[in-house]
């Protein structure tokens, strides 16, 4: 997953000064040229350039020599004064430069999950062709978290080089957010002004429930089929019905090497199911059972470790959330899709939980006491947290 | 490539910050302000530090805890000792405070600090010393402080800290500067060379077009009182004058505005001596009594105090630029119209000798303009002259009852002679040698008495000592000398003549100059110091008469006075000596008016090139509509052919050499970005664009006809967006694009 941040329509008007899109090929000179002129006068929104205070002492330094030099019409204090100004000027055609070419994106893990931290890289790369790019950090912040941190570019990126930088992000709850990263920022090249050029990212996540300590163990003499029953279905048997393309999230015990080199693509096998001794997750949350809080959040660590163990031993069939249909779970996207689902589970009104699931594989969760969970299989009781 | 480590860059900056230092500290040694031992010593500290950086690590915690107060205490001592010289404990201070923190590590805050303290040295002893290694420190500056605030933002915006002992254990600078020399790029090197030569550009421009008006209050800490090295003041005392004809530093530059507006002679007053006593000529206290009064201003005009030049030539502007220390008399060669002061200044006039002071010697170069100089051997006398001087008949004055000759006024001050009889009677006999006991004409009689000074003494610098003998000293020379200087020579002749019953003055100031052809100035160094008389003729001139033998013409070789002629300078010296002109003249005296002349030159410029142009574009348009008009035969269409022959045959090569250049690059791949310019990649693209609705509409329809267009909307995709497309094969798919479009009728 990974954006460029290239200039949006929004960015490109008119207007913008230093957003690295400024300087896109695309743009025509002679655009370009009265954008810059158009935007020292009226910066775009989101632009913006603060002294920091070595720049305040620099305007002091700056005002105090000015007033000197009309005072006694020294033309050294006047000298010192151009220089000043000159170097203020200088400065920023350097950090023009050094805004100008450099394009970067956000990868992110394939998944984030609570009270797990997950590693973000912001990719960097520098298109000049002769000048390397300096000094440059981007504030990352979340919706849940808004303390802004900075992430540092702290070498140089010379011409056509890529860099990464790497932020560890750790949510503490389920549920969507948003990374937000605004920048680029940069007080280069002599620290007196902060600039802020437009171009950040907004990118929406969900956070998977977090894993659980939960306990699971089918009822004693349990069976999930009644005896003699057999279903070709796709699973983890022995034979093969199929070979299909490869998926994000197949194990790599079923690449079908032959078929592989043949097609020059990886190729899967698909086995039949041996026996149905695999599970169904029914989920229900209506506002009666179950409420915002503590439980709720237990209840879909618990739902979500526990198919993702299943998932692993083979023995997850599929899920169902109160009256929606099931939904089965074959691949690891389906057991992400579960996840997702479970991130934004909420207690529903307008449902009345079944008066009993006793069905020989399905489970289902209650809350039980002191806070916990219990998961039931066709009626009894087979795990908790 | 390598990159500096984060360590290595805080090396880098202290580095940089103790060469800040250094710089200040050599600023600095230019202000005469008598602590250049200390001034050395700490520069000492900080080289020390520089080479043993260990050090730093190495100072007690003790000595920190006790710095502080221990500073504060000998700054607010310092200023409470010396507060009515302000300036001084001030510099003492920055020069303190720029120690301490090159005793110490320093943070991002402390290193700014540092900046600020060396710029503020630099800036107080380029106004104070208006020197030219100001310009030069400034050259060196600007650069080490740019890289040093480039490293502290680099490094200090990530990873704030300080330098610590461990940093520099085995430490070796030069180790460090091969990393530094690895590290950078012979591009960044060019780029950063094309980056000081831009600041340098835009400071200038700037420089130039900064508005600029005067408001005329002046910081009074910012002006240092300087001394007179030169001696000319109100009471010259013999050999005062003789004295600085071994001193070869410049004393004066003039800028004229045309070679030939400069004399042959030229002198330049700078102070008169109507008064002779005992130890020797002064300016009489009735004079000064009369000009007391100081004024404040920028500009001054003749007419404001009552003497006009006769007779004043053109408009012509000299501009003189004083070295510092000189003296407070400003040189002028003659009566003017107007004077402009660089800036407002405090001065004081003498309208009756055309003189002019200011309030204190100028410890650094100081600027004035003269417009409307009249050049002439001989000063118009004021009214007032001319009535007092009416009786010119030599005069002692009276002794009051102290025993004291009583004061007597100017101008009468000019006919006083030694009140010992004897010694008046010494002169009187010698004025009748000289004139044979005739009354002579003014100029006739200053004929015969500068011979007779000829003919009896030479001009040489070692005197016999007569101060164990009784007497006037000047009288004594005449009697018991053969030799002496321009002082004796003046003096003698100012005797002879007031004596004849010519009322005679003193002058003393600068005769001679050398010519520098390279900016057109003259230099006037202190050896061209001089002394000569100004005799009243009684037709109410001032007749300038130098009765110095001209040495040039036969005097004793080593031991010349400076010729009042105009010489030249040539070589290494000239070369140097134009740039400190060029200083003076275009940075420390460039002001509004200098503004306006370049703004004028610049519309001139451009209106004559604009005219220029139109003529010659109208002229070559009618000569072509001529040469077309004229008839045609085989030879002129010819000549036409050959002619669009050859321009088409440069512009194919300029654009061949282009692409091909362009292709080489890209084959090369050395140039990141070109491959978006890339003329395959752009031709590609634009066929796409044609072929795409062809190809989309052509699906399905025909199956040979869709195989075709597959093919090639296949081979262009992979031209446009593939990697490095080959030029042969593009051009194969290209016309196959061409031939399809055409067969489709587009």
């Amino acid at each position: 997953m990974s954006s460029w941040a290239e200039p949006t329509p929004e960015a490109a008007r008119p207007g913008d000064w230093a957003d690295p899109g400024f300087f896109s090929s695309r743009l025509g000179r002679g655009d370009t040229f009265w954008r810059l002129i158009w935007s020292m006068l009226l910066p775009p929104e989101g632009n913006r350039t603060i002294p920091t205070p070595a720049g305040y002492a620099l305007i002091l330094v700056a005002l105090g020599l000015g007033t000197a030099a009309y005072n006694t019409s020294s033309n050294i204090l006047f000298m010192a004064l151009s220089l000043l100004l000159s170097s203020l000027i200088l400065s920023g055609f350097l950090s023009l430069l050094n805004f100008k070419g450099t394009r970067w994106r956000l990868n992110l893990p394939s998944h984030f999950r609570a009270a797990e931290t997950a590693d973000l890289q912001i990719e960097l790369t520098n298109t000049k062709k002769l000048i390397p790019t300096y000094n440059i950090w981007f504030n990352i912040r979340t919706l849940e978290q808004p303390v802004r941190e900075r992430v540092f570019l702290d070498q140089r990126l010379n011409p056509g080089e890529v860099n990464r930088l790497d932020w560890t992000y750790k949510p503490m709850k389920r549920g969507t957010d948003v990374i937000v990263i605004s920048g680029l920022e940069s007080q280069f090249p002599f620290g007196f002004l902060r600039k802020i050029v437009g171009g950040g990212i907004k990118r929406a996540i969900t956070v998977f429930p977090g894993r659980i300590d939960y306990t699971f163990k089918p009822p004693s003499g349990h069976r999930s089929h009644q005896q003699g029953d057999t279903n070709r279905r796709i699973g983890g048997g022995a034979e093969l019905i199929n070979i299909r393309g490869y998926q994000k999230g197949d194990p790599q015990r079923l690449v079908h090497w032959k078929a592989t080199a043949r097609l020059r693509q990886l190729m899967i096998r698909q086995m039949a199911e041996e026996n149905r001794d695999g599970y169904l997750l029914f989920l229900e949350t209506p506002e009666s059972v179950w409420q915002e809080g503590v439980a709720l959040e237990k209840l879909c660590s618990y739902a979500a470790s526990l198919a993702e163990d299943l998932f692993r031993e083979g023995r997850l069939i599929g899920y169902a959330i109160n009256d929606e249909p099931v939904t089965a779970v074959k691949r690891l996207h389906d057991l992400h899709s579960f996840m997702h689902v479970l991130a934004e589970l909420k207690p529903v009104s307008r449902y009345e939980p079944a008066a009993e699931v006793t069905g020989p594989n399905v489970v289902i969760f209650r809350p039980g006491s002191g806070g916990s969970v219990n998961a039931y299989l066709g009626g009894s009781l087979a795990g908790s947290t | 490539m390598n990159t500096l480590s984060q360590t290595d860059l805080h090396r880098l900056k202290w580095l940089l910050g103790q060469l800040l230092a250094l710089i200040a500290f050599w600023a600095m040694l230019e202000l005469d302000f008598g602590s250049q031992p200390l001034l050395l010593l700490m520069g000492c500290v900080v080289v020390a530090t520089l080479v043993w950086p260990g050090l730093p690590a190495r100072i007690p915690a003790i000595f920190w805890k006790a710095a502080t107060p221990a500073l504060v205490t000998i700054i607010i001592l310092d200023f409470l000792l010396h507060g009515v010289d302000f300036l001084k404990p001030l510099v003492r201070m920055v020069m303190l405070l720029t120690l301490f923190r090159c005793l110490q590590y320093r943070a991002r805050r402390e290193d700014l600090q540092l900046v600020l303290l060396c710029l503020f040295i630099l800036v107080i002893t380029g106004v104070l010393t208006v020197s030219l290694t100001f310009g030069l420190q400034m050259m060196i500056f600007t650069p080490l402080a740019m890289a040093m605030l480039f490293v502290i933002n680099l490094v200090e915006a990530t990873y704030e800290r300080k330098l610590v002992r461990e940093d520099w254990l085995g430490f070796r600078w030069l180790s460090f500067l091969r990393r530094i020399r690895r590290s950078m790029d012979y591009r960044m090197l060019g780029f950063s060379g094309v980056l000081f030569f831009g600041v340098v550009a835009i400071s200038s421009l700037i420089f130039v077009t900064i508005p600029r008006f005067n408001i005329d209050q002046a910081l009074p800490f910012l002006q240092m009182p300087g001394t007179s090295t030169t001696g000319f003041s109100d009471t010259i005392r013999y050999g005062d004058v003789s004295n600085l004809q071994e001193d070869e530093r410049v004393a004066l530059r003039v800028e004229v505005p045309d070679a030939g507006l400069v004399p042959d002679n030229p002198y330049w007053r700078m102070v008169v001596l109507d008064e002779y006593t005992d130890d020797g000529f002064r300016m009489s206290v009735s004079l000064k009594r009369n000009n007391i009064e100081y004024k404040s201003g920028s500009h001054l005009a003749a007419r404001y105090w009552g003497r006009f030049p006769t007779n004043p030539p053109e408009s012509n502007e000299w501009i003189y630029y004083m070295e510092g220390n000189v003296s407070e008399y400003l040189p002028l060669p003659g009566p003017f119209d107007t004077l402009r002061f660089q800036k407002k200044s405090k001065y004081q006039p003498f309208p009756s000798l055309n003189l002019l002071a200011l309030d204190a010697v100028s410890a650094n170069v100081f600027g004035y303009s003269v417009k409307g100089v009249l050049i002439e051997d001989r000063l118009l006398a004021t009214s007032a002259e001319r009535l007092g001087l009416a009786d010119m008949s030599p005069l002692v004055p009276p002794l009051n009852a102290e025993g004291r000759p009583e004061l007597v006024g100017y101008p009468q001050t000019t006919r006083i002679l030694p009140p010992n009889e004897r010694d008046r009677a010494y002169l009187q006999s010698v004025v009748d040698e000289i004139t044979g006991g005739e009354p002579l004409p003014a100029e006739v009689f200053v004929e015969r008495a500068s011979a007779w000074l000829r003919d009896n003494y030479r001009y040489n610098r070692r005197v016999r000592d007569l101060s164990n003998m009784q007497g006037d000293p000047l009288i004594l020379w005449m009697q018991e000398d053969t030799q002496g200087w321009c002082e004796h020579f003046a003096g003698a002749f100012a005797m002879l003549s007031r004596t004849a019953g010519y009322p005679t003055r003193l002058v003393a100031g600068f005769a001679g100059a050398d010519w520098n052809g390279l900016e057109s100035y003259l230099i006037i160094r202190n050896s061209n110091a001089h002394a000569w008389v100004e005799m009243y003729d009684g037709k109410g001139y001032w007749l300038r008469v130098d009765p110095t033998p001209d040495v040039t013409a036969g005097g004793e070789l080593g031991m010349l006075m400076g010729a009042s002629s105009v010489g030249t300078i040539s070589g290494w010296t000239a070369w140097m000596d134009s740039l400190r002109m060029i200083w003076y003249r275009r940075v420390i005296n460039f002001d509004e008016g200098d503004q306006e002349r370049i703004a004028e030159d610049l519309r001139g410029y451009s209106m004559r090139t604009y005219e220029e142009t139109k003529a010659y574009v109208k002229a070559q348009l009618a000569s072509l509509k001529l040469w077309l008009t004229k008839g045609w035969d085989r030879e002129k269409a010819l000549q036409l052919f050959l002619t669009i022959a050859l321009v088409c045959f440069i512009f194919l090569a300029i654009r061949y050499l282009f692409l091909w250049g362009r292709e080489f690059l890209l084959r090369k791949g050395s140039v990141l970005g070109l491959h978006a310019t890339d003329p395959v990649r752009k031709q590609a693209s634009r066929l796409l664009s044609r072929c795409k609705p062809v190809y989309e509409g052509t699906a399905g329809v025909d199956g040979a006809m869709t195989a075709d267009w597959s093919e090639v909307y296949q081979a262009l995709l992979a031209l446009r967006y593939g990697e490095s497309p080959d030029r042969k094969q593009a051009r194969q798919v290209f016309r196959r694009a061409r031939q399809l479009l055409r067969q489709s009728g587009r």
